[in-house]
């Protein structure tokens, strides 16, 4: 080649213009996706305003139900302390300002407060503030001298946790089956009697700690009875704190689904002389056991780029495999934005209590994901493709041109091993909301998602552009809205954020699987 | 009523899709605009944004019997102009005094190789050289639309264009042949 075949490049002819001016007209980058998010933003911020309403409300809700799980701490350890402490002040005065009927409202609202519980286990031992305190101190000294007592009911109930060298305090929740109906009603109708005599020893005000030990056995052998009886009748007391015989807390029992804290007092206030007939229906120590569930989910999949503002993206642009522009002045076809798509989680899972609030889970989803895009013909034909991303060329057996022709649904296969923490935020049950938080590892197992070569302006099928192993954030804020004893039901919304870019290439920015929707959980207990 | 028409109408509706399907069908082109008056790609990025939403909203503005690629260009072309004297960083330079090449921030982008290299020289020229060569060779201003543009007159606009283009000719030169090749195409 010799210069003088061209213009010189100095010369005023214009060539040196003409081709600077062709150059440039013909060049094309193409942008992040990030600058069609912000355009997105400012152009339409009524929409990104109910999203951060949203948000808001989440935040909102978050914070209150933090909010409430601090101002109302879990009873489990402080009330005993309080109960200790104050006693003696709160008896005469919830004596006179705590009817029965009270009582039975807020054990009807299937979780009584434990003030209103102490204020019960009290109320129900005297009608006499001093003949009261004169009983709880004789009774404090008969049992310091009876530590043989203690001891039969240590060894009686060896997982029993004591968790201060004076005072062995269990915390009860008593649950009863909804069985056939005749167990309950033939309990009801024995501890409307033990009912009726109790307040008719409390009418004669003869409260004495021998009547009190008489009642708790017949609410004991009633118990025993109507269990032995009835299989399915299964009373579960996981921990028992029972200063005395509760009457009234027993009859609550039978509401049916009512599940009742309780926190009465010391347990080693009172002879334990009964404690081994009550051995085959109470739990005397906390049982975190395997339980097992079933989960269902329904919801919204879409991509996203990775930033914040494109999680709430409804679309994204099209995955490029190879997007390297060919040259000479072409006018290249534009890929069809990839729309959110149904998506749906099935799975089974195992769960172990760790604590009171806390639990873990661990199981096996399948997911489907779903995406959609404008696609134009399908082409039944074999096409060679050329780009960084093959080593060589790759052919192609079928692929579908660009245009409007029709909707082309991508759907992906995965299987998903999510392992999540879920944390009880609330103190008590009427408020039952968790928050669950974990991660998955998921597999692609299959997909016909299509990926868009610009080099062609054609879409096709190529599952090895895809980074197969995922590697998810989840979070989820269940309600329990039914339990009993041996299932329990919750449900929620559910978040699922794919922390591994899902396309294996780099030609474009990074592509995140979102998925939004309706958690619906059932968990099997064992019997 | 043609695709483009009906296109624009959608968009001036507001419709997401529509706008979307504008943008894609122009971003790149436009970027590339952009990439030339700016030094690096995210400021090109910034021009894009800013200009897409001056499309959208004044879009009722355009003109059907206009090419709508050429009005979207010299909204390009002006909002890079505007970037250019509201950013300090840029408005600095603008005096049209420096000859040396300007360092550019190669985010190596994905584009045309053979333009890729003619317009990296470019976006080395200062920014006042580099404003003028783009409007003059590229999108064809006279001096005279230059010097409204940038509040110069027609006579350093007209001077300032002969010295970037000289000294872009003298890069072209310094490169080797293959650059050569390249920009004039194997005969």
């Amino acid at each position: 080649m010799a210069d003088h075949e061209f213009p010189p490049l100095d010369s005023g002819t214009g060539g040196f213009e003409k081709r600077v001016h062709q150059k440039m007209t013909d060049m094309e980058l193409i942008p992040s996706d990030a600058v069609w998010e912000k355009v997105d933003q400012r152009l339409h911020p009524q929409n990104n305003n109910r999203r951060w309403f949203i948000w808001l409300l989440f935040l909102l809700a978050a914070l209150g139900t933090g909010g409430y799980m601090f101002w109302n701490p879990d009873t489990s350890s402080d009330i005993s302390k309080t109960q200790m402490v104050s006693k003696n002040k709160s008896y005469s005065t919830e004596k006179e300002k705590n009817p029965l009927s009270s009582e039975k409202k807020e054990i009807r609202r299937g979780t009584p407060s434990s003030q209103t519980l102490e204020s019960r286990s009290l109320n129900s031992t005297s009608n006499e503030k001093e003949n009261n305190t004169s009983n709880i101190e004789k009774t404090k000294s008969s049992l310091s001298a009876k530590s043989p007592q203690k001891s039969i009911y240590k060894s009686n109930a060896a997982s029993v946790t004591n968790k201060s060298p004076d005072s062995v305090r269990l915390k009860s929740i008593v649950s009863v089956a909804k069985g056939s109906g005749k167990p309950i009603g033939e309990v009801s109708r024995k501890v409307e009697k033990i009912n009726s005599d109790k307040e008719d020893n409390d009418k004669k005000n003869l409260p004495t700690t021998g009547q009190e030990l008489d009642l708790q056995k017949r609410v004991v052998e009633t118990i025993d009875t109507v269990a032995a009886e009835k299989d399915n009748a299964r009373i579960e007391i996981e921990s028992v704190s029972t200063r005395e015989p509760e009457l009234s807390f027993v009859k609550s029992m039978l509401i049916p689904g009512s599940v009742i804290n309780t926190s009465l007092g010391l347990i080693n206030e009172y002879p334990l002389t009964n404690m081994s007939n009550i051995q085959s229906v109470i739990q005397l120590k906390p049982s975190y056991r395997l339980s097992w569930g079933l989960i269902l989910m329904g919801g919204k999949s879409t991509v996203s780029s990775g930033s914040i503002n494109s999680l709430f993206q409804n679309s994204s642009a099209a995955f490029y495999s190879n997007n390297a522009l060919p040259a000479g002045n072409v006018n290249l076809p534009v890929p069809s934005a990839l729309k959110a798509g149904p998506a749906l989680k099935a799975g089974v899972f195992v769960k172990r209590q760790l604590n009171a609030r806390l639990s873990i889970s661990a199981g096996l989803n399948y997911n489907l994901f779903t995406l959609s895009n404008q696609v134009g013909k399908k082409v039944d034909s074999s096409i060679t493709l050329r780009g960084a991303l093959f080593a060589d060329q790759k052919a192609i057996e079928e692929f579908f041109q660009t245009g409007n022709a029709q909707k082309y649904v991508s759907r992906y296969h995965f299987i998903e091993l999510p392992v999540l923490l879920n944390a009880k935020l609330t103190a008590n049950d009427r408020i039952p909301v968790s928050l669950d938080l974990g991660f998955s590892l998921s597999r692609l197992v299959s997909s016909n998602a299509l990926h868009y070569d610009a080099n062609s302006g054609i879409y096709y099928n190529d599952n090895d552009l895809f980074n197969k192993t995922q590697f998810n954030l989840l979070a989820g804020l269940p309600i329990k809205f039914f339990t009993a004893n041996k299932l329990s039901f919750d449900a929620g919304p559910y978040f699922q954020y794919g922390l591994t870019n899902l396309l294996s290439n780099q030609q474009t920015s990074s592509k995140h699987f979102i998925f939004l929707g309706i958690k619906a959980g059932i968990l099997l207990k064992k019997k | 009523m043609t695709d483009s028409q009906k296109l624009v109408k959608d968009c001036i509706k507001g419709r997401r899709e529509a706008q979307w399907q504008l943008y894609h069908q122009f971003a790149g082109k436009m970027l590339a605009v952009c990439y030339r008056y700016t030094k690096s790609i995210i400021d090109a990025e910034d021009v894009l944004q800013e200009g897409f939403v001056k499309v959208f909203t004044h879009l009722n503005q355009y003109n059907a019997e206009g090419e709508l690629g050429a009005w979207i260009r010299r909204i390009m072309v002006n909002t890079a102009i505007n970037y250019l004297k509201k950013n300090s960083r840029y408005q600095a330079e603008l005096s049209f005094s420096d000859l040396q090449m300007h360092p550019v921030y190669f985010e190596n982008p994905e584009l045309h190789m053979q333009a890729k290299e003619l317009a990296d020289l470019i976006r080395q020229l200062p920014p006042g050289f580099q404003t003028i060569f783009n409007l003059h060779a590229v999108e064809g201003y006279t001096h005279v639309e230059i010097g409204q543009m940038l509040g110069i007159n027609e006579g350093t606009s007209r001077s300032q264009y002969s010295r970037a283009r000289a000294l872009l000719i003298s890069w072209i030169k310094k490169n080797d042949i293959d650059s050569k090749i390249e920009f004039y195409g194997r005969p």
